[in-house]
């Protein structure tokens, strides 16, 4: 390897991938062979953070910034003016393995500027699949682009050899797609998506009959859409999530928020990314995923965007007051889930605890249960703990919780303007 | 009766099992073999490694292997008078046998817990922090300087991921290893080094190469430091070849 052509390669496509939020290593179990080097922890490991605090678990890189598309959002568009670098499948699997062996990653994240044709480069990608784990017994994370456009067969090759496929949606509206990425259709993107589910499905059929069946996609399929780049409403793309989760059986949508970076007639002008709306907008993915909540319930039609000052799940409870307070000793999973400051580990907590005693609000504090906002919407045998003034002062109170939050020093957005 | 042994874990469940056949009832201190002695009327009890394993057996038979977890995660954490609160732990555990699982939110074996929890996620934190540097002759030699003794527990999962490597983990705050020679795994004694190590041909290009790619991946309109610095807390930085 030429140390100075592979830095200044290294340099241009690493910069080029850092829009591509995912890099989780989760999911994956595979384990590794005799010869082989590498293997899948299936919690994810996170090897490093950069400066603006995302983990760093994975090798992002392009194989190409050479791309052919002309989408005005995309840094590496046709018609920019910008260096250009490609590798080959074998300089990635060697830069891959010598990382992994030092403990730098948890595996690759290999994405791609469409190359000639989108099945031209699927190949190059199945090519490097196949150089990691046939030539070099590579058996750590391997996360790959589809890319929209390529034929079925190809992506069910390359899906055979990776752990985690995605295909990133970008723009979450026809019209957006039709205004800042011409040469995308909706139909060339949802394709490749429901082949690859298709294949997941498959296999976990087969699996049921014959012991032991080769892999396709174990980590499960993700995408990404863009926040701010078109004026789609809260609500458009948290319903498109809502459908990606049940139809197409996704494991994560990632949202990515818009970075000025270019400029253009079709893009709108924004002072800074909008990092808190990108964050509302996790907070309601989570609601959807883990806390038994649909779309329509976290926004609604009179009300189509979040309220950046306050969280979509205390949102809706301040929205539905006839709902609390809640028993904690008799209220089911499904309703302790919806109060606020009441997450997954305390509900099962609670859940778990008054099957052997009633629940006091001090055996609550003990269980490690954090009161500061649930107080207001829970009674424990009874007795209200949220002040005299009720639920009226809850929505007040929670407010100014969220204000003093996002003043502190360690905080989350320190670079937004609120 | 006041014991003293010899830091290890073995060591310490050999105690335990001493402490039983005196009269569980009688026992004193334990403490650590570190040089003073405190009581004078203290005994040094020799690990003797079937004992240790007939406490462990008896205690994965009657509470299950989590509660061993527990144990010895919660030794490894090397808290202040963890013998004494080990100690409780065990005779609790020994006197309600199954039902022990669900003791588990009372204040000391909560405390216990906790330690344990401690060690685990360090364990986890580092299996990801940890850099390996090639030296010459290939062995890859990855420093770390833990607060909690990880560096026994975070060895197999490095066998089971680099397994046809050879490879060392240096504890530098507690002068101790382990080193793996593509067969076995061997806990070592690593005194303060008398040279520098030297690094193989291909090592600072790879250093280079990952430093330049960390410094690009981050978005600059993202910029966020305290939120890095809460994932990655600064006493790591010394042994991470990115923030050199």
């Amino acid at each position: 390897m030429e140390q100075d052509r592979m830095m200044n390669k290294l340099r241009i496509l690493s910069d080029a991938a850092k829009y591509d939020v995912s890099c989780s290593s989760s999911g994956s179990r595979r384990q590794n062979t005799a010869n082989g080097i590498g293997n899948g922890a299936a919690a994810g490991i996170c090897h490093s953070w950069s400066e603006d605090g995302r983990c760093i678990s994975l090798l992002k890189i392009l194989m190409t910034n050479d791309c052919c598309y002309d989408c005005s959002y995309c840094v590496n568009r046709r018609s920019r003016d910008t260096e250009r670098a490609t590798l080959t499948p074998e300089e990635i699997a060697e830069l891959t393995i010598e990382f992994y062996r030092r403990n730098y990653i948890e595996g690759l994240f290999l994405s791609s500027g469409v190359y000639k044709t989108p099945d031209y480069t699927t190949e190059l990608l199945i090519r490097t699949a196949h150089i990691l784990r046939q030539e070099k017994h590579f058996n750590g994370y391997i996360h790959m682009k589809g890319i929209p456009g390529t034929d079925e067969r190809l992506i069910r090759t390359l899906g055979s050899y990776v752990d985690r496929l995605s295909i990133n949606i970008e723009l979450p509206s026809a019209a957006g797609l039709k205004l800042l990425a011409p040469q995308k259709t909706k139909r060339s993107i949802l394709q490749p998506m429901s082949c690859i589910k298709e294949g997941i499905l498959a296999r976990r059929e087969e699996k049921k009959r014959i012991k032991k069946v080769p892999s396709f996609v174990p980590a499960g399929q993700t995408t990404q859409l863009i926040i701010g780049a078109t004026p789609d409403s809260d609500r458009n793309i948290l319903r498109l999530s809502e459908a990606l989760y049940r139809n197409m059986s996704l494991k994560r949508v990632y949202y990515s928020a818009y970075v000025p970076v270019l400029t253009g007639p079709n893009l709108p002008a924004l002072a800074q990314p909008p990092l808190l709306r990108e964050h509302r907008l996790y907070q309601a993915d989570w609601l959807l995923r883990f806390y038994q909540f649909r779309a329509d319930e976290i926004l609604t039609e009179a009300m189509p965007d979040f309220d950046i000052q306050i969280d979509p799940k205390a949102c809706w409870a301040l929205r539905h007051p006839e709902q609390f307070p809640v028993e904690v000793n008799r209220a089911s999973y499904h309703m302790l889930l919806r109060v606020p400051g009441i997450g997954v580990t305390s509900a099962r907590r609670i859940c778990a605890a008054r099957r052997e005693a009633w629940l006091s609000y001090d055996t609550l504090r003990r269980l490690g249960i954090v009161l500061k906002r649930a107080k207001y919407f829970i009674t424990c045998r009874g007795k209200y703990y949220g002040g005299q003034h009720g639920l009226e002062r809850a929505g007040t109170s929670l407010y100014l919780q969220e204000q003093q939050r996002q003043y502190e020093p360690m905080d989350l957005f320190s670079g937004v303007t609120p | 009766m006041n014991y003293r042994y010899d830091n290890t874990f073995f060591g310490f469940l050999s105690v335990v099992f001493d402490a039983y056949h005196d009269g569980i009832g009688q026992t004193g201190a334990i403490s650590g073999d570190d040089g003073q002695d405190l009581f004078s009327d203290s005994v040094f009890v020799e690990m003797d490694p079937t004992k240790a394993q007939r406490v462990l057996d008896g205690l994965q038979r009657q509470c299950g292997s989590k509660i061993c977890h527990y144990l010895y995660y919660a030794f490894l954490a090397e808290q202040p008078q963890r013998e004494y609160y080990l100690l409780r732990f065990l005779r609790q555990a020994f006197k309600q046998k199954e039902s022990f699982c669900r003791h588990l939110s009372e204040p000391d074996i909560w405390k216990v817990r906790r330690w344990a929890a401690r060690t685990g996620n360090e364990r986890h934190r580092l299996l990801g922090l940890l850099r390996f540097r090639e030296l010459q002759g290939g062995l890859l030699y990855g420093p770390v300087a833990p607060d909690c003794c990880v560096v026994p527990v975070m060895a197999p999962h490095f066998v089971k991921r680099l397994p046809a490597e050879a490879w060392v983990l240096h504890d530098v705050k507690r002068n101790m290893g382990v080193y793996y020679d593509r067969h076995s795994v061997t806990i070592v004694d690593i005194p303060r080094p008398s040279h520098s190590i030297i690094l193989s041909e291909a090592e600072p290009m790879f250093e280079e190469l990952w430093s330049r790619y960390y410094g690009t991946i981050s978005i600059a309109e993202r910029a966020n430091p305290s939120l890095r610095q809460q994932f990655m807390p600064k006493k790591y930085w010394p042994w991470l070849i990115e923030l050199e």
